[in-house]
């Protein structure tokens, strides 16, 4: 157990070791008053002064301030492509109505993006499985009204390496667009019934984006697909536009992102005759 | 012819404190307040008589601004201008100390009379002198600085993720110098001391009493952020003068005995929760 904590903690997108693609907000508590400015040197000595407008492994926003009666000097930097072959200093210099300056820095080693959003079966190694024939699942021998039914499957979607967010200690939400497809399509039904979370519960897509809760790893993906008699279909949960909360990092690997289950053929039965 | 003789034979050696020049400032006939001095007088009696000793106020000095004690021959008891008792012909000393208290009061004079009269025959000689008080001796000491203030120091490379105030360590040294010692001066000495009021960790190691001479102290304190304050430099000392100059303690007059270096506050960074990034 702590072994598998230190490795995720180790994974997380912080603000001294941020993922490339990261947006992360860096607060410092300053006196009311005060005028601020935050920059970035490649030097502990305060030497070496990135020009922000010409750097492009990162950018600062909002760089310059007073302290309001929130006691905040407050910076976005939005980590960019590039970041991480180098080790910056963040500097943030508070100067007093009174010209008299206070300083404070962080070491900061941005790391490759390792946020991931993927797609299994569950369990991940049940990837074939027959039709349900279950009058559940709409299935009806009664040959008048003979209906091939519908399977329901679950897939689960998974966040990993997930950022903490310094203000709650929590991880920060995520959010992913599903797609479902059907090979061979067949124009038949084919519905995401539901996609929920232990936290999260039962999640309302928001124009078609599930915003899942930081505290949920995984959520269940419940899909329903219409049988089809004489074929072999495989079923692709794919997850699209992942995102995290705050950080606005994107998925880091692309190859994980969908996942198939095969519904064998079920046999095709014609209509009940005979002599 | 015989009063004549007397006359001359009492030519007493009426110089009081005979060893001692008149005239200097300080010395036993123009004496500092707060001090005392000892006064003798050899006198000869040709033949048995007796003395008096008179102190008195001339222009109205209080004699309650002085203690007089010591009187010798103990024949002698009073200092108001009784007869003493009756002495045999011989060699005498008179002597007695005044003490000049701190309230006495410059300029203020007192008349030391002596006479003696010879029983037989009625022959008599006298002495006397004027005191003047003066002025308490000055010996000036000053303390000073060239450590500007202004802002407190910063760490030029801070630990990570702490700000540049934490352990940076400012330097301040003032200057202490006695100047214009006074005729007289047996020892000095003084105390230096810093202080304030915000800054806490304010040490000067070799501050203290018993200081002499010219010479500096630094004091050191770590930068305290959102706070400005005052570190005061003071000095004072005393000194003492030799027996012939009263052998009084006094005061030495600081010119500049309290100087202050302002510094100035800087903004906190971070707080009790969050002490940096976060």
């Amino acid at each position: 157990m702590l072994t598998g904590f230190g490795l995720l903690a180790k994974a997380q997108s912080t603000l001294q070791r941020p993922f490339e693609g990261a947006l992360h907000t860096y607060r410092v508590n300053v006196g009311v008053g005060a005028s601020y400015d935050f920059y970035i040197t490649a030097n502990a000595d305060g030497s070496g002064l990135y020009d922000d407008g010409l750097t492009g492994e990162f950018d600062i926003n909002n760089a310059t301030g007073t302290v309001g009666d929130d006691g905040l000097a407050t910076a976005q930097i939005q980590w960019n492509n590039g970041a991480s072959s180098h080790i910056y200093y963040l500097w943030l210099e508070a100067t007093a109505p009174g010209g008299c300056s206070n300083l404070i820095n962080i070491q900061i080693t941005p790391q490759a993006n390792q946020f991931d959003l993927l797609s299994e079966n569950v369990p991940v190694t049940n990837t074939v499985s027959c039709p349900a024939t279950a009058s559940a699942d709409g299935f009806n021998a009664s040959s008048d009204a003979y209906s091939a039914g519908y399977t329901t499957l679950t897939f689960k979607v998974l966040r990993e390496n997930a950022t903490i967010n310094p203000l709650t200690a929590s991880a920060n939400g995520w959010s992913f667009v599903p797609t479902l497809n059907v090979d061979p399509d067949l124009s038949l039904g084919k519905v995401i019934i539901s996609i929920a979370g232990t936290t999260s519960g039962t999640i309302a897509p928001v124009a078609g984006r599930y915003l899942v809760n930081g505290t949920d790893n995984e959520v269940i993906v419940t899909v329903s697909i219409e049988n089809a008699p004489g074929y072999t279909r495989d079923i692709t949960l794919s997850v699209t536009e992942q995102r995290e909360d705050n950080t606005n990092l994107n998925d880091s690997d692309p190859s994980n992102d969908n996942a198939t289950h095969t519904i064998e053929v079920m046999p095709i039965i014609n209509g009940m005759g005979g002599a | 012819m015989k009063q004549k003789f007397f006359t001359l034979i009492m030519i007493v050696v009426l110089a009081i404190g005979a060893n001692t020049a008149f005239g200097a400032i300080g010395d036993k006939f123009d004496p500092f307040v707060d001090s005392q001095h000892n006064y003798a007088l050899n006198y000869t009696l040709p033949a048995a008589g007796t003395v008096s000793l008179s102190i008195t106020s001339v222009n109205d000095a209080p004699l309650a601004n002085i203690t007089v004690s010591n009187l010798l021959p103990a024949s002698v008891t009073s200092y108001t201008g009784a007869a003493s008792s009756s002495q045999a012909a011989g060699d005498y000393t008179l002597s007695f100390k005044i003490v000049f208290s701190n309230a006495a009061v410059v300029n203020d004079v007192y008349n030391i009379a002596f006479t003696t009269n010879v029983t037989t025959g009625g022959c008599s000689n006298n002495i006397n002198v004027n005191v003047t008080i003066r002025t308490k001796p000055v010996y000036n000491i000053a303390i000073s600085t060239a450590t500007p203030g202004g802002c407190q120091a910063l760490k030029a490379v801070p630990a990570n993720n702490v700000d540049a105030s934490v352990g940076s360590v400012n330097s301040i040294t003032y200057t202490v110098t006695p100047a214009g010692a006074p005729a007289g001066v047996a020892s000095y000495s003084y105390t230096v001391g810093m202080s304030s009021a915000e800054f806490t960790t304010l040490n000067c190691t070799t501050c203290g009493s018993g200081k002499t001479g010219t010479a500096n102290y630094t004091a050191t304190f770590e930068s305290v952020e959102g706070t400005g304050g005052t570190v005061r430099g003071s000095v004072s000392g005393t000194f003492t003068m030799t027996a012939a100059y009263g052998g009084g303690v006094y005061a030495m007059t600081a010119t500049a005995n309290d100087i202050d270096v302002t510094y100035s506050a800087m903004p906190t960074i971070g707080d009790g929760t969050n002490g940096g990034f976060y």
